[in-house]
């Protein structure tokens, strides 16, 4: 008897206690500090493999030349996508380490912003309202508009500032097109039935394989549903709309290009740089991002940029990047001064040039040579495609709902499941996601 | 006079016992104990680690029963367990008699590492690498299958396919281990016996199962449990191959419990599946003790 | 406990017989069944190597040819690249040097705690000792991944995540080590002791300069397995920690793979291949102890 009771006290005490620390230091609470703006440690987060993480870290040197007090520990993180990247952060903050600003796609805003523990940024946009100003006049109107409507904070605060972003579009390889008799698309724009017949005749007279077989949710999923006028979600982003039929005819036109043989099979390990060298695949499917890897490759004139193809209409997902405060940092003037730096058109200027992978977010600069040279022709096409991209849809369970949507989208390319059957399914695990928010 | 030098001796003894002990003691209170007890805390409030913790009672346990990725997970561990088990007992103790058996000593030799080396291999290792040679367009095992007409399936992508697929290479892995055990049971089986056995007349067959089974039925049983707990485990290779995809076929319960901690940031939950893991291992370890008794051969 | 067939420390050394000692004691059987046993026999072995053998080889092939169909078992055409590409793509010396300090200190600090505690339990009888070990043994089934999240709250507390320390800490208590460790010391006589004290010698002498030494067999054992289970192990390093200069080899290798703009896969093989043969070096080397200590930690399961 009385050995229990001890025993239950203190299994009362312990709990109790660890949840009071853990209260105490986890949460949305204040903390953090404003410091000084031009000196002091700041830390910044990112996405970025070893390419990106060497540009991103000559950009730093450039800001270091102009603010050589304030010292930037930047720590580039390389996952697979945008979920597990926004996982792996979620979890660094949670583990007690000090982040002063992070980097977040569209993907992973939501996941953030409603924790709420990022700053709010209106005190800090005030105080430099030209700055802000003559930023957002040189940037697409659409991209405010989408930032403002779907990355607030809890309380309709901003929290983010959004940077560079991507649209989707496809990289041709004009020997293979050429070779197989196939003409590259006038202006760019071309149908589903057009590409379809493209790549028939490409395998057939070159063996090659174009784009495709591959799931990754913007990469893939996104494109062909935009292009038919669908999407995962609807415009507020507040009902998933998977199993439209729209979206379904978009799921059997993927799974049919691999049924036929005309795109990689899914889920291996397939080599998409290396075969687009060989010439044994016509076509890199992206953004901006693939730019690197061709100029790598030697195969900027080889290549060209289109549009992705159509049915209902022209279609692409947009995800930008932005950057935010935490609300625990220590340094907030200084982390300002740094997204300051980064909104500045030098700064767009020499991240284009050094082979950022992403699109500038002022559209100054995106028309501007540093964009354009180097670049496959129809480079422009990119930013263009913000006249009609929609946001990809992320909502705060956002990474469990892209690895339901790829998961989805993995089975249906295999013939596992058939694509009406399976997108229901996931419906209703996306209907449930949102509804627990 | 003699008692209280008694009692100061036993004093200065459990004085002494005690410090010995005191550092592990307090780690284990500190790392293990406290842990334990937190944990079951933790399991009744939901928490992201992020925001402040809600105090949700005993919701997370009713979310258990009611949780269909749960109940499939479960299914997953369980059928994966069991399998491994099987297949490891079966084919661990067929390869210790047979390799018993040989008598060129490289042959043996030759065996013995080949079959042992891969268990030392960290799972991270093993998973990349067998990723690549199940892969069904530059993996060697569909090119080969291919030659003799056998269409190999895309592993890691069926459904189908995907957890018989992890179960094999969770063979290939930890194959050695039961091996070992199984060969050092073998040699405890006196050659006495065997030879008495013979000579009565006994069949190679019958010898195998009234003599040397029940004598290797320590061994036997040692390694069942052994074997079923630790496949019950099982997390790298469905974290790093499957991601316990495709469509939950692979999620095995600590792959379960690994999402909701770390990817869905429900805390309170992942503890209770946590405590679900615990309340099955001790089930089955209570159940070593019952079954000793009833299934194994002492001396 | 149930009764074991041979005294602890004797059935240690015959279990680093294992790998050498054949059994001559069948009787004459026709030697076609040997040949065909053979022969079914040296082609699984070939077969459970052969994953290793593409490993190495497809490490050491230039890409081009790597991965081909058909599949390449010899290394032709021959390059080195893809092992300097490994340390392009991540700081293997570093996660080396992480895993090696991990294993050591881990396997060192819990053998010195767990040799103190059994010495406690074993050799002095003291009030509670009973229930202690008890206590303890019921914790070989709580489940590591039960205890990791509370673990890791208190790691937040104390500013150690992302850091080796968050994981040789715990593993400084090893319940297993002392279990074994305690049923071991008990299996020498007291005698000893004894004799011991009667010379003079205190507790510390007894246990480090007369068990220690004679349960060394024992003691390799544990710290073979302890080793074995830090250097490879993953779901804490992944866990715990998110820097790549902190990492251990196991969770770098996979970051290898998965990571964004992820290495070529000859590059991850050159890693895995950095990483496996080593280690079958060093257990070609220490095959008996390797042996030894699987068999007799599995049996005292």
């Amino acid at each position: 008897m009385h050995r229990r009771r001890i025993a239950a006290g203190i299994a009362a005490l312990v709990t109790s206690a660890g949840l009071a620390l853990a209260g105490c230091s986890g949460g949305g609470g204040g903390g953090g500090a404003s410091g000084d703006a031009d000196s002091g440690e700041l830390t910044f987060v990112y996405r970025g493999d070893a390419d990106q993480q060497k540009a991103f870290n000559s950009l730093f040197a450039e800001f270091n030349k102009e603010h050589p007090d304030i010292k930037l520990k930047a720590q580039g993180i390389a996952t697979d996508n945008w979920a597990g990247y926004a996982n792996t952060v979620a979890t660094r903050l949670a583990g007690g380490q000090k982040i002063d600003i992070i980097q977040m796609a569209t993907e992973g805003q939501r996941l953030f912003a409603s924790k709420g523990v990022l700053e709010d940024l209106g005190p800090f946009m005030e105080r430099d309202q030209d700055v802000v100003d003559d930023y957002f006049a040189d940037v697409n109107p659409n991209l405010k508009k989408y930032s403002d409507e779907f990355a607030s904070g809890p309380d309709g605060e901003t929290v983010f500032i959004p940077g560079g972003y991507n649209t989707m579009g496809m990289y041709l390889n004009r020997s293979v097109f050429e070779k197989a008799g196939v003409a590259i698309p006038e202006g760019g724009d071309w149908t589903w039935d057009e590409f379809l017949a493209a790549a028939e005749q490409i395998k057939k007279t070159t063996g090659a394989y174009v784009c495709g077989g591959t799931t990754g949710y913007f990469t893939d999923v996104m494109p062909w549903l935009t292009t038919n006028g669908a999407s995962t979600f609807n415009d507020d982003w507040s009902e998933p709309t998977f199993d439209t039929p729209e979206a379904i005819e978009a799921a059997e036109f993927a799974r049919a290009l691999v049924e036929k043989g005309l795109s990689p099979e899914p889920g291996g390990q397939y080599d998409a740089d290396t075969a687009y060298q060989k010439g044994e695949l016509a076509c890199l499917s992206g953004g901006r991002w693939p730019t690197i890897s061709i100029r790598n490759l030697d195969m900027v004139e080889e290549s060209v940029f289109v549009n992705w193809p159509t049915k209902a209409g022209p279609g692409s997902p947009v995800g930008w990047d932005a950057w935010s405060i935490t609300k625990k940092s220590g340094n907030k003037e200084a982390a300002w001064t740094f997204i300051k730096f980064l909104m500045s058109k030098p700064a767009g200027e020499y991240f284009a040039s050094i082979g950022g992978t992403i699109i500038p977010a002022r559209d100054s600069v995106a028309t501007s040579s540093f964009f354009t040279d180097n670049a496959p022709e129809g480079s422009e096409r990119m930013s263009e495609a913000m006249d009609f991209a929609i946001p990809v849809p992320s909502i705060d369970r956002g990474s469990e709902a892209q690895k339901a949507i790829e998961e989805a989208w993995l089975a249906i390319l295999t013939g596992q499941g058939g694509a009406k059957a399976t997108l229901e399914e996931t419906q209703k695990t996306l209907e449930s996601l949102v509804q627990s928010e | 006079m003699r008692r209280p030098a008694a009692l100061l001796q036993r004093r200065r003894a459990d004085l002494a016992g005690w410090l010995f002990v005191s550092p592990a003691t307090l780690l284990f209170l500190i790392f293990i104990a406290g842990p334990f007890v937190f944990a079951i805390g933790l399991a009744l409030f939901k928490w992201d680690m992020l925001t402040d913790p809600e105090y949700v009672g005993l919701e997370n346990f009713t979310q258990l029963f009611a949780d269909p990725v749960l109940l499939r997970s479960l299914l997953n561990t369980f059928a994966f367990a069991f399998a491994s088990v099987v297949t490891h007992i079966v084919f661990g103790l067929l390869l210790a008699i047979a390799v018993n058996r040989i008598a060129n000593r490289y042959l043996s030799y030759f065996l013995r590492v080949a079959i042992f080396f891969p268990f030392l291999i960290s799972w991270a290792a093993v998973s990349l690498l067998w990723e690549h040679v199940l892969d069904p367009s530059f993996g060697y095992v569909a090119y080969y299958a291919g030659l003799i007409g056998i269409d190999t399936p895309n592993f890691f992508s069926d459904p189908a396919w995907a957890l018989p697929a992890i179960i094999f290479v969770d063979l290939w892995h930890t194959l050695g281990f039961t091996f070992v055990i199984m060969l050092a049971g073998l040699q405890t089986v006196s050659p006495e016996l065997i030879e008495a056995a013979r000579t009565d007349g006994g069949s190679s067959w019958q010898i195998f199962w009234r003599v040397t089974l029940p004598l290797m039925s320590p061994t036997l049983f040692v390694a069942t449990i052994v074997t079923f707990i630790g496949a019950f485990q099982v997390f790298e290779p469905v974290q790093i191959i499957t991601n316990g995809g495709p469509q939950n076929a692979t999620k095995t319960i600590v792959m379960y419990l690994y999402e909701q901690g770390f990817q869905a940031f429900d805390m309170g939950y992942a503890a209770a599946v946590a405590l679900l893991v615990f309340v099955i291992i001790m089930a089955v370890t209570l159940l070593q003790f019952w079954g000793r008794r009833k299934w194994v051969y002492e001396t | 406990m149930t009764v074991t067939m041979q005294p602890e420390r004797a059935a240690l050394v015959d279990r680093a017989d294992l790998l050498t000692r054949v059994d001559r004691r069948t009787r004459r059987r026709s030697r076609w069944t040997d040949i065909l046993l053979g022969t079914v026999l040296f082609l699984f072995g070939v077969l459970m190597i052969s994953p290793l053998v593409w490993l190495i080889s497809t490490s050491l092939t230039a890409t081009e040819a790597a991965f081909g169909t058909p599949p390449n078992w010899l290394p032709i055409p021959f390059t080195l690249d893809a092992f300097s590409g490994v340390f392009e793509y991540m700081p293997f010396a570093q996660q080396f040097i992480n895993s090696l300090l991990l294993a050591t200190i881990s396997t060192v600090g819990s053998l010195f705690f767990s040799v103190l505690a059994a010495y406690g339990l074993a050799r002095i009888e003291f009030r509670g000792s009973r229930t202690l070990l008890v206590l303890m043994l019921s914790a070989l089934m709580v489940p590591a991944q039960l205890v990791i999240i509370p673990v890791f709250i208190l790691m937040r507390e104390l500013g150690l995540v992302d850091t080796l320390a968050a994981l040789w800490l715990p593993a400084l208590v090893n319940v297993f080590q002392i279990f074994f460790l305690t049923q071991y010391f008990r299996t020498i006589p007291r005698e000893l002791d004894e004799a011991a004290t009667l010379d003079g010698a205190g507790h510390w002498w007894i246990l480090f300069r007369m068990l220690v030494p004679l349960s060394g067999p024992a003691i390799a054992a544990l710290a073979i397995l302890s080793f074995e289970s830090s250097w490879n192990g993953y779901f804490g390093p992944l866990i715990f920690l998110s820097s790549p200069e902190v990492m251990t080899l196991p969770l770098g290798l996979v970051v290898l793979q998965s990571g964004f703009g992820s290495a070529p896969a000859v590059v991850v093989f050159a890693a895995i291949t950095m990483v496996v043969v080593p280690l079958l070096i060093v257990f070609l080397v220490f095959q008996r102890q390797f042996i030894a200590s699987v068999a007799s930690a599995g049996l005292k399961g």
